[in-house]
């Protein structure tokens, strides 16, 4: 789903810090870099940022079909 | 913050860590009563995600639902805090995040603004009423103190450093004060225990 | 070698990003839709209507393919799409429209389309709706849009017809056998034509006859007399035919001698029909021996009089083989290799059974138009079409897999537990042999397997080496059509075999298409040649075969045979002109940026799809470097794995089985599946929470879009023993881990009920059962009490075993029955559906729909969070599968002085005899990957090396040994050594505890043997065996035996007369014993026994034995 709220290793919060990195890293900045600069220097927490996969992503794209439709519908009715 | 214990020796030292780690209770959200979530995240999934959320914590304010002294099940204002979250509706996906997770309590609140709770598509909405009270890390990670407290030798005996490091919940001072009091009162408690059996 | 085939990683990757994962079920189908059903129909042709009064004919022409829909219960039409098939249970089908004609007297009076049938329509293929949507499009249609298709939705499931491995068709394969010490030859062809297929079999034992093997005649015949009755009469044409090398003819003296008597082709019909018909009319034996002669022998040649020459000819051909054979020139064909192999699909697997369908369905309108007589015109022609019987036998042989003349599991429930095993599903290959004979040649790897079939992907046990998987590289071939190709061989200078002069016959190479002699050529080399740069030059499809066989020995005959038919494996290779790679750095690099496709390197003559045969041809190489002797360069080496074995990162550091056991975990584990969550149909599902996709990753992983969709999560793993909670293969968890949402999942269960309408007007009703109503299996107020007013369960409600998530009742089954009985009214059925016995959940969606027989349908979605327990199965990707021994206290753990505290503790006893050191490389790998930020490649043999992980993990602070000092969380201590730690993948696997747990105490027991019930899901016992029986024995412990094996499990009374030994009973309204052999004279005593021994007794005595119990009184 979304990022993990915590470090799974050692509870440390990478929630919050999630957004900035994926920006950084779309913009182009070196990983690493990003990653030591955002504070995380164990291998733990570098791992959940890199490695997550924010599944809601794929999944909320079907929602926001089906809201669409009904208000197509809905639309249609008035 | 890392601090050299002299003399001490390593069980205490030790006891201390593992204190330090999950003996000091810190707040965290326990209870979520859903009104509404048509996300896409399941109840269970978004009250994990609460659970996790650090809360900033005034230990001198509150105090554990089992040692408070309202004793009622239902928690009063020293021992418990709402947290409410009103997504409303929205034409637009957008994340909530811990911002909007209002507390009733100014004292209690997420360390960070920016952790993202859930996402919701058009026509999502999320309401909950979540509480939050005082819990020890034995019984669930979220209520660690200290993410990371570590124990590391010397080339002396009997001399070693501890390193606290924290989601922002207590400061590292505060763990330590509170963990070495804890520390404290357990041994008491031992030392209490062990004269009522000798009589 | 590793970074320069890693430089033509690109052509695979875009090779399969074009292609899709399931190429080859797609093509098969489209081919199918395209070309197979018309031949079918077209060999049909006409129907005549045999009425003595209008006799006249139906041509049938054109059929062409309406979109998918369904006909709801008021006959109106929906368009469908999948999603919605597989909400509502239907199937996802599409109406047959074939062109009907009424000829009279050769005119056609009048045509037009009717509807003959629905076909299922694999999804994602050219006749789905789907084919050619966008992404949004697809999304917008409720469809994932990484769904591979290649399978069919029938109702509501979906179901993939795997790929079904097969011995070549009307291909010469000769075999050596041993009879009682004497070799016998043969010469084995399975001649086949679109949906049928007749085998022929030349076999040549000691004394040197050849005699054939025909299906329809229950003896064999001499070869020779067969060549006659095809036509060829002289003993010089008959000869000719096999060979003009005089040492060959030699061989054939003793088949002529057999034959002597049956001279003319008149002569030798005469002698087949004696034998085929014996005792019947000369004219009806006549006619049998030429339909056998035309139909049952080499169908492939034709159907007709004019092929006999040519199915003459073949002959020659299988009889010169076999003789070669024998005289050591060449050697038996190998059955195992590719080249003689070829895979049927979907679009083959539809053919065999839409034919025999279709001949039903003609069969049917014949009939009942020549009943109706009257009756004419192209209204009565459409209104005797039963386009059930097509529809209907498509269906149910692709519900059920029943393909009929006993081929059973051709279908398989296509498997979603997670992205991988689906994709692997889809690329899935059976073989026809049994399993339960031993045949080791064909389950081993075999040289040419390389390439087209993954060396590690196969199940283990009875199915070891006959199921298998296409490896990455592999693309089957499409049906070619042979007349251009021939036409091709005569324009290059071939000549037919009825115009060949003699030299060129003996000397010359005998040119094949198909299996097929088309001619022969001069210098069969040159030819092989020219055809292939034709080929390269895209003059001729690419999915041509051309290879050339010739044997050391002198005289013998050379033979180049050209391949059109489908169902090859071929596999891409970069071919090597004058010593260098034709495909250079710049067209890689035009590759990889988009601005070519991989085709545009096939038309080119860069690279080229070869099959096994032609690889027999070739000289392959590796090494881009030294290409000099080389005709062919291998793509990537990584791409001979399937879609299985690619997602282990450095797999060639395992030991082999490792790899195989990996291979087949990794489709049971959890991750994300689908994100078709709201229409998401499945029954079962797993999804996991915080899925992660693997910081060691392989090429392969990325491209097969796993990476989007993974099933596991990057655990920190320390390789340490925990207080003995690690033996035997468990793993201690970090409980703070788990907390932390590590292995997480939730499981979705789907529930349906569907209110069935009864004949007389009866129906079933969604409510709540009330107690006051007479209903049959009321199950107490309790069970209902979630359920809302409609009879169906809210959303978000808890349920647990037992509790009722849609209240529903039936009508009687029968509706007499019971009368007699009972003075109440007509009674109704409890049929409510409730929560399975052993689980619980939250009901997470309820969905309303109509089936497709009209009727209301709920689909209830219950979901459970599945927090990680002791026992829970997990696996790493190196085929180390372990169950969790402890979720270990977070402040007991071993720490490092950084402070991370792993998740998983796995002991080391698991490495020495397994030797998966590609765990350790991925363990390394791992942390030094999250060092440098960036992920590591583990792709097989072109991974990256060790010293990478040097650079990374040195540069910031730790050790390149993978080790750390760590600290024993309980006491503080250090260790005295240092631990190996680092980042490996976890797989959860769907084996969990909660589904596994049980006990019982006392419970259900079986009807018949009144013995305790089996498995769980019945509340069964836990079975006291033969093994613990033989414990208890041996310890002497006779009163646990007792207890366990009577007391508590079948023990019963029985009344026995001590007179006659027979079993006696109490009559209750008489109270007293009764003994219905002794009568008066009966002395009833009552004994314990085990039920079943009871029953024995009984079934022996309705087998008339009379099994007596000697009884006396204990003392």
């Amino acid at each position: 789903m979304l990022i993990p709220v915590r470090c799974f290793t050692c509870g440390n919060l990478i929630a919050d810090k999630y957004e900035d990195y994926q920006n950084r890293i779309k913009s182009g900045e070196e990983p690493a870099k990003v990653l030591d600069s955002l504070g995380f220097k164990r291998y733990c927490c570098r791992r959940m940022l890199m490695t997550s996969v924010e599944t809601i992503q794929q999944i909320i794209p079907f929602y926001e079909a089906i809201q669409r439709r009904y208000l197509e519908v809905q639309s249609e009715l008035e | 913050m890392s601090v050299k214990i002299k003399g001490a020796p390593l069980q205490y030292a030790n006891a201390l860590r593992r204190i330090c780690l999950n003996g000091v209770p810190v707040f965290a959200i326990d209870t979520v009563d859903v009104i509404d979530n048509s996300s896409v995240m399941s109840d269970e999934g978004v009250a994990h995600r609460l659970g996790l959320i650090p809360l900033k914590t005034d230990l001198k304010r509150f105090a554990e639902p089992s040692k408070c002294s309202c004793q009622s099940k239902s928690g009063c204002s020293n021992c418990r805090v709402m947290l409410v979250i009103d997504s409303g509706e929205t034409d637009t996906t957008r994340t909530i995040y811990s911002s909007e997770l209002s507390s009733e309590d100014d004292t209690v609140k997420a360390v960070s603004d920016k952790i993202p709770i859930v996402q919701l598509a058009p026509g999502q909405k999320l309401k909950v009423e979540a509480y939050a009270r005082l819990g020890r890390g034995s019984d669930h990670a979220k209520w660690n103190s200290a993410n990371v407290s570590v124990l590391t030798h010397t080339d002396k005996p009997d001399e070693y450093v501890l390193t606290l490091e924290t989601t922002g919940a207590l400061s590292p001072e505060q763990i330590l004060v509170a963990g070495v009091d804890e520390l404290e009162s357990r041994l008491q408690e031992f030392k209490q225990t062990i004269s009522e059996l000798k009589a | 070698m590793s970074d320069t085939s890693n430089k033509r990683w690109p052509i695979i990757q875009d090779l399969l990003k074009r292609e899709g994962i399931a190429r080859q079920h797609l093509n098969s189908f489209d081919e199918f839709l395209e070309r197979g059903l018309q031949s079918i129909i077209d060999e049909v042709a006409q129907i005549e209507i045999e009425n003595a009064e209008y006799p006249y004919k139906i041509q049938l022409g054109k059929v062409k393919l309406q979109q998918p829909r369904m006909m709801e219960l008021d006959g109106s039409i929906t368009h469908i799409t999948p999603a919605e098939a597989r909400l509502r249970n239907v199937s996802y089908s599409a109406p047959i429209m074939m062109e009907a004609s009424v000829v009279e007297d050769g005119k056609i009076l009048e045509s037009r389309f009717v509807h003959i049938g629905d076909i299922p329509v694999m999804v994602r293929s050219n006749a789905c709706i789907l084919h050619n949507f966008s992404t949004q499009k697809l999304i917008e249609h409720g469809e994932d849009p990484n769904d591979p298709g290649g399978y069919f939705i029938i109702n509501g499931s979906e179901r993939v017809i795997v790929g079904l491995e097969d011995l070549s068709y009307n291909k010469i394969i000769v075999d050596k056998e041993k009879v009682g010490g004497n070799d016998v030859f043969k010469a084995k062809v399975y001649s086949s034509i679109v949906g049928y297929r007749a085998k022929l079999e030349l076999v040549m034992k000691n004394d040197g006859l050849i005699v054939a093997r025909i299906p329809g005649s229950p003896v064999d015949i001499p070869v020779v007399t067969l060549m006659r009755a095809l036509g060829l009469e002289a003993d010089r044409e008959v000869a000719a035919a096999v060979s003009l090398v005089d040492s060959l003819q030699n061989e054939l003296e003793a088949s002529f001698e057999k034959a002597a008597d049956v001279q003319t082709t008149k002569d030798a019909i005469v002698y087949i029909s004696k034998r085929i018909a014996p005792g019947m009319l000369e004219e009806f034996q006549i006619k049998r021996a030429e339909t056998l002669l035309d139909w049952g022998l080499l169908p492939h040649l034709g159907k007709h009089q004019e092929n006999r020459r040519e199915k003459a000819q073949f002959l020659g051909e299988a009889a010169c083989k076999l003789i070669e054979l024998k005289l050591d020139w060449i050697s038996p064909d190998d059955k195992d290799h590719y080249g003689n192999k070829v895979i049927k699909f979907a679009g083959q697997m539809l053919a065999d059974l839409f034919r025999t369908a279709f001949r039903n369905l003609v069969r049917d309108m014949k009939y009942q138009l020549e009943r109706s007589g009257q009756k004419r015109g192209i209204n009565a022609v459409a209104a005797a079409i039963r386009p059930g019987i097509v529809s209907d036998k498509l269906n149910n042989a692709i519900a059920t897999g029943n393909w009929g003349r006993g081929r059973v599991g051709v279908t398989q429930l296509l498997d979603r537990t997670n992205y991988l095993s689906t994709i692997s599903h889809l690329r899935r290959i059976q073989s026809p042999l049994s399993r339960t004979q031993p045949n080791f040649e064909a389950r081993d790897l075999h040289p040419t397997h390389f390439g087209r079939i993954c060396p590690s992907e196969t199940p283990e046990g009875s199915n070891c080496g006959l199921v298998k998987n296409l490896a990455l590289s592999a693309i089957i071939s499409v049906n070619v059509s042979p007349e251009e190709i021939i036409e091709k061989l005569y324009d290059l200078g071939s000549v037919h075999f009825t115009d060949a002069k003699e030299d060129l016959k003996r000397d010359g190479t005998r040119v094949f298409v198909d299996g097929r002699l088309v001619g022969y050529y001069k210098d069969g080399e040159k030819l092989v040649e020219s055809l292939r740069e034709l080929r390269r030059s895209s003059k001729i499809h690419p999915h041509v075969g051309i290879s050339f066989h010739k044997s050391s020995v002198e005289g013998a005959t050379k033979r180049l045979y050209v391949n059109c038919n489908a169902g090859r494996v071929l596999r891409p290779l970069i071919v090597i002109k004058d010593g260098k790679s034709l495909l250079t750095p710049e067209l890689i690099d035009k590759v990889s940026k988009k601005l070519m496709s991989w085709n545009d390197l096939l038309r080119m003559g860069v690279i080229e799809l070869n099959d096994a045969n032609e690889e027999e041809n070739c000289f392959l190489t590796l090494d881009d470097k030294d290409t000099k002797k080389y005709t062919h360069l291998e793509i990537f080496p990584s791409a001979i794995l399937g879609a299985g074995a690619s997602i282990i990162p450095y797999p060639e550091h395992n030991q082999s089985p490792r790899n195989t056991y990996e291979s087949a975990m990794a489709k049971q584990s959890l991750g994300f599946s689908t994100p078709m969550m709201n229409t998401s149909t499945y029954v079962r599902q797993h999804f996991m929470w915080y899925p992660q996709t693997p910081i060691v990753t392989t090429k392969a992983m990325n491209l097969l879009g796993l990476e989007d969709r993974p099933a596991g999560q990057n655990c920190v793993v320390a390789v340490l023993p925990f207080d003995g909670y690690n033996i035997e293969d468990a793993i201690v968890i970090s409980k703070a881990a788990v907390d932390r949402g590590l292995g997480r999942t939730f499981f979705f269960r789907i529930y349906e009920a569907e209110a069935k309408q009864y004949p007389g007007g009866m129906r079933d009703n969604f409510e709540i059962p009330n107690a006051e109503d007479n209903i049959r299996g009321y199950k107490g107020e309790k069970a209902y009490r979630l359920l809302e007013e409609d009879g169906v369960i809210a959303t978000e409600s808890p349920a647990t075993g037992g509790d009722i998530l849609i209240g529903k009742t039936s009508p009687p089954r029968f509706m007499e029955e019971y009368r007699e009985f009972e003075s109440k009214g007509p009674y109704r059925r409890d049929t409510s559906i409730g929560v399975r016995p052993s689980e619980t959940g939250v009901v997470d969606t309820v969905v309303m729909t109509q089936s497709n027989e009209g009727g209301k349908m709920y689909k209830i979605r219950v979901r459970d969070m599945r927090i990680p327990e002791i026992g829970d199965k997990f696996a790493s990707r190196h085929g180390q599968k372990g169950v969790i021994g402890i979720l270990a206290r977070y402040e007991d753990l071993p720490y490092t002085a950084e402070g991370v505290i792993p998740d998983v503790l796995i002991n080391p006893h698991a490495f020495p005899s397994r030797m998966t050191v590609g765990m350790f490389m991925e363990s390394i790998s791992g942390k030094a990957a999250a060092q440098r930020g960036t992920k590591f490649d583990g792709s097989a043999f072109v991974g990256e090396k060790m010293d990478e992980i040097k650079t990374a993990l040195e540069g910031s602070g730790l050790k390149y040994s993978g080790k750390e000092v760590m600290y024993d969380g309980r006491t503080g201590k250090a260790f005295p050594v240092e631990v190996f730690m680092g980042v490996v993948y976890y797989q959860k696997l769907h084996h969990m505890v909660a589904d596994k747990i049980h006990a019982r105490a006392r419970g259900q027991v079986q009807m018949l043997t009144k013995q305790p019930t089996e498995g769980r899901a019945r509340g069964g016992g836990l079975r006291f065996g033969e093994m613990e029986r033989d414990c208890l024995i041996a310890y002497g412990a006779s009163m646990i035996l007792k207890d366990r094996l009577l007391d508590e499990s079948d023990k019963a009374e029985i009344y026995v007369c001590e007179r006659c030994g027979l079993v006696a009973y109490h009559d209750v309204k008489q109270r007293k014993y009764v003994c219905r052999v002794c009568g008066d004279k009966a002395k009833v005593s009552s004994v314990s026994v085990a039920y079943a021994f009871k029953l024995l007794l009984q079934e022996m005595q309705s087998l008339n034995v009379a099994p007596r119990l000697m009884i006396k009184e204990r003392v």
